[in-house]
């Protein structure tokens, strides 16, 4: 790790000079903080969830599952599938989407957990060759919108995408109305619990990208990136995504002492940023080259204006950046040449 | 009542600050496609949705959500003044 201290930055959240769209004051505020509405507890709760779940169990009508659950292996899916299954009392399915760079101890873990919490399991897993495309073409910039910089590093915003996607179509087709995520509040709407999501609507959206996949990766791209639109799939129009993470007072000391409770351990070869997959580390360090800015800048100095992250820990996370040799060997299996401007 | 421009304004700034772009530059214009530009994405969409209903203080049924003039900064800004005008009639 290398640690990057040298940038002016928002002496109230943590949002560098050189991250788009920011201005500092003379004070050194940025216009973020001085925008936010100062609401610190407001997203964490669950009652809306909790809601939700009760209807889904009572409107139940035959399926066999009330929700879905993205378990990526980490700490936090890990910690959801724990949520839904012991707080919420539902019935779920848990999917793991293998990127081909998930940790070795990542299938004992997902075994472990879901024994441990009585959960089925389903695996997907793209093959390597097509997802090595797909890094490949996220680095160069022809997949994503530039926006989506902010959000994410180029290679994780691919996987998200092919995640979000497949568990969107999975929901669909197995006629479940509610899939849960561990995401953190980079990745959906900011204090969002719950969101109310159309499958027209997304497939609308995404018609018109879809052509930019297919042109980058060919078919096989649509595959994996489109939300099948094909009327039995359309049956279900209305779909929830919830976030439980985001409704509670996020501590991570007490998430990693519950899941090992379970039986979950931390991997070891994941970097700072990451419990379950070898390709996170790549990811920082290739955004940070291009861009001069943490890709979790965003979602850490939220977290520090809302009160559940103090500024001093947050900082330690995004100034610590994984270095070329770090990130050698997996550049490597990708075939990239590393941008060393960083 | 906000009038049309003033709503187009909201709309442009809004759209430049999620997009990293400037209207008026690289094609970027009242009809310009948001999504086949790139400029917006799913993820964008959704959250562009929530701007427009805390600003103007309008609701999105899901039909409204699939009206096609929301693909452009010009579309979206006559989809809101439509809802605005509708909005105020009711009330």
């Amino acid at each position: 790790m290398s640690i990057k201290g040298q940038v002016n930055r928002c002496v109230k959240c943590i949002l560098p000079e050189t991250y788009p769209g920011i201005n500092l004051d003379e004070s050194g505020i940025c216009n973020l903080c001085h925008s936010h509405s100062g609401e610190k507890s407001q997203r964490r709760n669950l009652d809306e969830l909790f809601a939700l779940c009760g209807k889904i169990k009572s409107d139940s009508t035959g399926s066999s599952y009330d929700c879905i659950v993205a378990l990526s292996g980490g700490k936090d899916s890990t910690y959801c599938l724990k949520m839904m299954v012991e707080r919420f009392s539902m019935r779920c399915l848990a999917i793991t989407i293998d990127n081909g760079f998930l940790s070795p101890a990542v299938p004992k873990n997902v075994r472990t957990i879901c024994d441990a919490l009585g959960v089925d399991h389903l695996q997907f897993r793209p093959p390597s060759p097509f997802m090595k495309k797909v890094y490949q073409k996220s680095l160069d910039g022809s997949l994503q919108t530039k926006a989506a910089i902010k959000r994410a590093s180029a290679v994780c915003n691919s996987c998200i995408n092919i995640i979000n996607t497949h568990m969107i179509n999975t929901a669909n087709r197995y006629d479940i109305p509610l899939i849960v995520g561990g995401y953190l509040g980079g990745q959906l709407p900011k204090g969002v619990v719950v969101m109310k999501v159309n499958t027209k609507l997304l497939s609308h959206t995404r018609t018109r990208g879809d052509a930019k996949y297919a042109e980058s990766l060919g078919v096989e791209g649509k595959r994996y990136f489109s939300i099948d639109s094909s009327d039995d799939a359309m049956n279900m129009k209305q779909l929830f995504i919830a976030n439980p993470i985001v409704g509670i007072d996020y501590d991570e000391n007490d998430v990693i002492a519950e899941i090992s409770a379970l039986g979950w351990q931390r991997p070891k070869d994941t970097g700072v940023h990451s419990s379950n997959c070898l390709l996170n580390d790549f990811g920082i360090f290739d955004h940070y080259a291009r861009y001069q800015f943490h890709p979790y800048e965003a979602e850490l100095a939220e977290l520090v204006r809302t009160g559940q992250m103090s500024r001093s820990v947050a900082l330690e996370k995004v100034v610590a950046v994984p270095t070329a040799e770090d990130v050698r060997d997996v550049s490597d299996k990708l075939g990239i040449k590393l941008n060393e401007n960083g | 009542m906000k009038d049309i421009g003033e709503i187009l304004n909201k709309v442009r700034g809004y759209v430049e600050s999620v997009s990293l772009a400037e209207f008026g530059e690289n094609n970027l214009n009242d009809k310009t496609d948001l999504f086949e530009e790139g400029y917006v994405d799913s993820f964008g969409f959704v959250e562009l949705i929530s701007f427009l209903e805390s600003e103007f203080d309008i609701h999105f049924d899901e039909d409204l959500m699939l009206d096609l003039r929301l693909a452009s900064i010009g579309g979206i800004s006559n989809v809101v003044s439509e809802n605005i005008n509708k909005q105020s009639k009711n009330n």
